[in-house]
């Protein structure tokens, strides 16, 4: 594809906390970023990746304004400056791609009915939700991009973004790209899951032969893109490696992945392709890892037809929850940082791998090997697929 | 002025109103059936796919074939009343059925599933002037090769009627893409990225032939609300493309 794009900045707001560093933190040390939901007679007490109200206060959220704003600011802010950037950016054409499922509307719901806030006092007026306000304060913020645009892939939106960016930098259309994705919780969204009855009883368990659902967070994760020559030319070491990816839709059905992994073979094989990697180099897996009976089954069948059954595999979604549109951009910061850290995080430490599924999925962290190279999937509602491939 | 090295293979515009739809171009297209006339403008905008790729010639490897779909406020007039109704029931399947997929996605997924379309799809919200915006991320998947050709619709819902409108482009690589690729912007150009929910944007500016009709429909859905400008824009981008078939 050209010029080699790199990570140069990551940051995040996840249920572990308003940064990477205690993000990395926290699912390094094995705890939980799940916690029990309080509207208990809706849903039942049902975990949840809920960012901690402390948190939100630090990142200046305010009760009656709209919450992905925050979010998007925040993650987007730590990323800038952790590629050596100063916000805002105003010498360079920069392109700011917000992958999400539900957009702002979890703040309309709150606005228009408060006993719907899973956060007390979220109540308020009405936020102001037409798009120029919204955009007048990210541009502020980061600059005035040249491109910006959210994309409705669901929760493989986050991915898609950095791909999407990755073409524009390789187009030449723009210097720098911040991509990513941002989602709040929100009571339909919540609605949906428990309808469906895929909203796990007492936290999601991917991999895992217990394995009864979804557990639904929140956050944000952004990243940093531009080319190596780029990076160079400003002095600044690059974190990462974009190396390629793709991202395509299954055409199969509206909420469930083909049984047999036919598109996970699609997804991972056009990915490793046009990364023009060999699936040998492959160190890990970042799964889609709902902890649903059907996408890790399709997920293990998938990789195990190309051979990739014996690549250790971890879902992060066991431990923070599937923070929707932003899920595989966390996880793509994540990817990121296990390249500078040499480690990936384990999976939840109580599984009790499903015999059915042919993989290895690690419980203790993952020492990665130098230069390491990782996959990180996503697949959403409607057939939805991104996969990108990140290393040294 | 952007040049587009985009080729229009074929177009199609629909509005419905009252249950029935006037489709523009219609001659060109063929007969409508009537499940082509939409229940939600998911099946609005599988329709106006559909419409497009059974003429004679467009049928492919749908592989090889990309979907944008492009809106200012996606599905939130559906999100809405769904919505209600699923708060009503609480554990309402209607609500669980359409909340998560009522915008772009559903869009995308509806014409995929039913049309077989296994290709890139790329769902994105720019907010006023997404017609132009995504046929510059058509630009991108035919130049990055990941798509022969790409279908851009759009698909909307506004006070109790629907627009949608799409067309089938195709094009090679050519010293113009950086630019057309850099009409995506700017984000001040009455655009950019949008986050709007339930606000009410406005009804979106449909891409295709008719326009005329479109136009008028659209100012009296909505009096004050610069079709004009934005069609105009998108005509001008339309006539450049006509003008290179």
């Amino acid at each position: 594809m050209g010029a080699s794009i790199v990570c140069s900045g990551i940051g995040c707001v996840t249920p572990f906390g308003r940064s990477v560093d205690t993000t990395w933190a926290g699912l390094l040390d094995g705890r939980s970023g799940l916690t029990s939901l309080a509207s208990e007679e809706r849903f039942g007490a049902r975990p949840v990746g809920l960012i901690d109200a402390n948190d939100l206060d630090a990142i200046g959220h305010r009760a009656g304004t709209v919450l992905i704003t925050d979010l998007v600011l925040a993650a987007a802010g730590e990323a800038i400056a952790n590629a050596g950037l100063s916000a805002p950016i105003t010498d360079a054409r920069v392109a700011i791609i917000v992958g999400s499922v539900s957009g702002a509307r979890p703040s309309a719901e709150v606005a228009r009915d408060p006993d719907r806030s899973f956060r007390p006092g979220q109540g308020g007026p009405t936020p102001d939700l037409a798009p120029g306000p919204l955009i007048d304060r990210i541009a502020d913020a980061i600059g005035r991009p040249s491109i910006a645009f959210t994309l409705g892939t669901a929760c493989a939106a986050g991915n898609q973004a950095l791909l999407l960016g990755r073409q524009l930098l390789s187009a030449g259309a723009v210097d720098l790209v911040i991509a990513g994705g941002a989602d709040e919780l929100s009571e339909a969204m919540l609605m949906m899951f428990h309808s469906f009855g895929a909203f796990a009883k007492e936290g999601a368990r991917p991999f895992d032969r217990r394995r009864d659902g979804v557990s639904l967070g929140e956050g944000s994760g952004f990243v940093v893109l531009e080319t190596l020559d780029s990076a160079r030319a400003r002095g600044h070491r690059p974190l990462a490696v974009l190396h390629g990816g793709w991202y395509g839709l299954e055409g199969y059905h509206m909420t469930a992945q083909e049984p047999d992994g036919a598109g996970v073979v699609t997804t991972v094989q056009r990915a490793i392709d046009d990364a023009a990697i060999d699936p040998g180099q492959l160190d890990l897996v970042c799964a889609h890892g709902t902890g649903t009976p059907l996408n890790d089954r399709a997920e293990a069948l998938g990789l195990g037809k190309l051979g990739l059954a014996e690549v250790p595999i971890v879902s992060l979604k066991g431990r923070m929850g599937h923070l929707q549109g932003a899920a595989s951009a966390v996880e793509a910061v994540c990817c990121v940082n296990a390249v500078v850290d040499g480690r990936f995080p384990a999976n939840r430490s109580d599984l009790e791998i499903d015999d059915e599924l042919d993989l290895v999925a690690p419980t203790d962290v993952v020492d990665l090997p130098a230069n390491p190279t990782i996959l990180n999937l996503a697949f959403g509602f409607g057939g939805s697929m991104a996969a990108t491939v990140i290393g040294a | 002025m952007t040049v587009w090295r985009l080729s229009v293979l074929a177009s199609v515009m629909c509005v419905v109103e009252d249950g029935s739809a006037r489709w523009a171009g219609r001659d060109r297209q063929g007969p409508v059936t009537s499940d082509q006339v939409a229940a939600n403008t998911a099946a609005l905008f599988g329709g106006l796919c559909r419409v497009l790729l059974d003429r004679p010639g467009l049928a492919g490897p749908r592989d090889r074939l990309g979907l944008v779909s492009v809106s200012d406020d996606p599905g939130a007039a559906e999100f809405t009343a769904i919505h209600e109704e699923g708060m009503a029931h609480r554990r309402s399947r209607v609500s669980a059925r359409v909340a998560p997929l009522s915008g772009l996605n559903a869009h995308l997924a509806t014409a995929s599933i039913d049309l077989g379309i296994t290709g890139p799809g790329i769902a994105a919200v720019f907010g006023r002037c997404s017609d132009e915006r995504g046929l510059s991320l058509a630009r991108l998947l035919l130049d990055s090769a990941q798509a022969e050709r790409v279908v851009v619709a759009g698909a909307e819902a506004h006070r109790g009627a629907m627009y949608g409108a799409a067309l089938v482009v195709t094009g090679s690589s050519s010293p113009a893409s950086k630019e057309a690729i850099a009409h995506l912007g700017p984000v001040d150009n009455e655009g950019g990225m949008t986050e709007a929910g339930v606000a009410d944007v406005g009804a979106g500016s449909p891409i295709g032939s008719g326009l005329d009709e479109l136009l008028a429909i659209g100012s009296e859905l909505e009096p004050g609300w610069d079709h004009q400008a934005s069609l105009a824009r998108f005509g001008l981008g339309l006539e450049v493309m006509e003008h290179e078939r």
